[in-house]
């Protein structure tokens, strides 16, 4: 064991002394740490989990392989990027089916478009029910799964038929799902019969997404829309190509049909899950930072109060002080000694926030349907944060313990 | 070791020593000669404001003179800096207090250790002769024990294990009776006179002449000189 190591943990073992004698004053001085490295670890905790969960969620709703064409950015984007997308022309209905005709690198393309409307059986209401048109084709790409009965078929998209597929929350709202196929239900006035329902998709964000009724786009656009609505493109690349393969196909047709001229931008975007998930991470980003500034604070004021406990024991202990230079502590020893206590209140209050953190974590995860989970880095943050604070705002109380005229100190009263 | 052929313990030379208090400059010493050697008990005497403590805490190198020349046992210590007057106390000098300056909330035998731990002993061998030096002041019973569970004798016995357990070549006391009753008083003079014969180099300071008397020799200072050096 070199010198150094056995002084250290010399003053590790007189700190630990000394905080046990002002117990109450080292816990209320702990306390300010213990706030700030709880609020960091929970919301870590809090930010990580959701992130896992926002991926976790895309991969198993949507696909990780989908990508999806329409006139309107699906991220988060600028005003500028918006009003350029309404001068655009709409992406319609007939854009969409002969880009499903035309691809080769596809699987499965299908369209959307949706509006809103109130569902009724017998004496029971559904308001603002999101009624979707659907191309046949939508169950080739895996946007939707049946659980009960059949999805429509391109015979009735032909014919317009008075068919639809309820979503599992919306059908238990208006009665027995197993039993419903083949019933009759009202949507926006209009009679239709009941073929199939769609196995839960569970939610996003809380956001249930059940809560739909799915009918031929056909149908959609003569009763709730009209021909020239905007739709939403979804594809699925055929196993084996690759997503910009089948992305630059389907650019490329698209700039046909919609006949762009060759140095002219695309009129249209291209989403992926993976952009989707970039924007998700940007907004997660910001919360980061507002996390940061949160714990900076909080670290900020924890570590004043230390310093504060710190020169007051400084004062306390100026005999201590004079007689430990009287019997040969060096100045870097007494700075040692005080920093090293310093750092033990930060670091106690850092370890018991933790584990506040920890417990506020695993409450959130248990209690709420927010997901939260504790991480090995919170863990690190928070020794690495308090430790820093704890040395941080021990230097100036240590320097001025070391700076003291040891006569001075052995005659302070 | 020969103490004919050994340097003086404390050598020192035309010691002076000025403060600024405002405006004023107060002389503390104006030109102090002290020579000590090898196992004398020597007393400094004088009255409050005399300079004696000042001496003293110079002597103890916890201060610097203004001007003058200092040799420990045949060292300068003029041109010292802090860690090496810090190491220099540590292996040197025993200081012993007039209010014995304990650590509080340390047991007596981590009071005696403590000077070991700034030498850097290792715990083992820290811990073996705190202890034998606790068994010298007849306290290894009491090695447990907390200052304030202590009677002030003790106390001040605990100190001086703690000034001794380093070997220092000078122990340095300060009024080290002043906080005692007399016979309390008593029993602590009679310890410094077994360490003196032991061969022990003592410097006391009191400004009681029945103590005084009792040392092989008294220096008094007056006015910041040196008023008489004097053998019994």
């Amino acid at each position: 064991m070199s010198t150094g190591a056995l002084f250290i943990s010399e003053a590790v073992r007189s700190a630990l002394d000394s905080l046990r004698n002002n117990r109450l004053r080292s816990a209320l001085t702990s306390l300010g740490v213990m706030v700030g490295v709880t609020s960091v670890v929970s919301l870590v905790g809090l930010v990580t989990g959701l992130q896992n969960y926002i991926e976790e969620q895309f991969d198993s709703v949507v696909g990780a392989r989908i990508f999806e064409i329409s006139r309107f950015s699906s991220g988060f984007d600028d005003m500028e990027t918006w009003l350029r997308s309404r001068s655009w022309p709409h992406l319609t209905a007939s854009d969409a089916e002969q880009l499903a005709g035309m691809m080769t690198t596809a699987s499965g393309v299908t369209w959307r478009s949706g509006t809103s409307r109130s569902v009724s059986r017998g004496g029971r209401t559904a308001e603002g029910i999101w009624v979707r048109g659907l191309a046949p084709t939508e169950i080739d790409v895996g946007g939707m799964t049946i659980a009960f009965g059949r999805f429509f078929t391109q015979a009735e998209d032909n014919i317009r038929a008075r068919v639809c597929v309820l979503g599992s929350s919306l059908a238990d709202s208006l009665g027995n799902p197993e039993l419903l196929p083949g019933q009759t239900v009202s949507i926006g006035g209009e009679r239709f019969t009941v073929i199939g329902i769609a196995n839960p998709l569970g939610s996003i964000f809380g956001q249930a997404l059940d809560n739909f009724v799915s009918v031929p786009f056909s149908t959609f656009v003569s009763l709730f829309s009209s021909p020239d609505r905007d739709v939403e493109i979804a594809v699925l690349p055929l196993p084996g190509v690759t997503q910009e393969e089948c992305q630059d196909e389907a650019r490329q047709i698209l700039r046909r049909i919609r006949g762009i001229p060759l140095d002219a931008e695309d009129n249209f975007f291209i989403t992926t899950q993976e952009a989707i998930l970039d924007s998700m991470n940007k907004v997660m980003g910001g919360a980061a930072i507002v996390t940061i500034g949160i714990a900076a604070i909080s670290l900020l004021v924890g570590g004043i109060g230390i310093m504060n406990i710190m020169l007051v024991s400084v004062t306390e202990r100026t005999r201590e002080i004079g007689t430990r230079r009287a019997l040969g502590a060096t100045r870097n020893d007494i700075v040692r000694q005080f920093l090293v206590e310093s750092v033990i209140i930060s670091l106690i209050g850092g370890i018991l926030g933790l584990l506040a953190g920890f417990a506020i974590v695993t409450a959130a995860d248990s209690l709420t349907p927010l997901p939260a989970s504790a991480s090995p880095f919170a863990a690190f943050l928070a020794i690495a944060f308090s430790s820093t604070v704890g040395l941080v705002f021990g230097i100036y109380p240590s320097w001025k313990a070391a700076g003291l005229d040891p006569v001075e100190a052995l005659r302070y009263e | 070791m020969d103490s004919v052929t050994d340097p003086a313990v404390v050598d020192a030379r035309q010691i002076r020593k000025s403060y600024r208090m405002g405006e004023v400059v107060v002389e503390a010493l104006k030109g102090v000669d002290v020579r000590i050697d090898h196992g004398e008990f020597t007393c400094i005497m004088g009255a409050s404001g005399s300079g004696k403590s000042t001496l003293l805490n110079i002597l103890g190198c916890l201060d610097r003179p203004t001007s003058g020349t200092f040799d420990l046992m045949g060292r300068s210590v003029d041109s010292m800096d802090d860690g090496e007057l810090a190491e220099v106390r540590n292996r040197f000098i025993g200081f012993v207090f007039q209010t014995f300056n304990l650590l509080p909330r340390s047991s007596a035998l981590q009071n005696v250790e403590l000077p070991l731990i700034y030498a850097r002993v290792p715990s083992r061998e820290r811990r073996e002769r705190a202890m034998a030096m606790l068994e010298k002041v007849g306290l290894a019973s009491r090695a447990g024990h907390r200052p304030n569970q202590l009677s002030g004798g003790e106390r001040q016995r605990v100190a001086i294990a703690r000034a001794l357990v380093t070997g220092p070549a000078l122990l340095l006391a300060d009024e080290p009776t002043g906080n005692l009753d007399s016979r309390t008083g008593r029993v602590i003079m009679d310890m410094f006179h077994s360490l003196h014969s032991e061969g022990n180099t003592i410097l006391l300071v009191t400004h009681d002449p029945e103590i005084a008397r009792e040392a092989g020799r008294i220096l008094r200072i007056k006015d910041g000189l040196v008023e008489s050096d004097t053998a019994n």
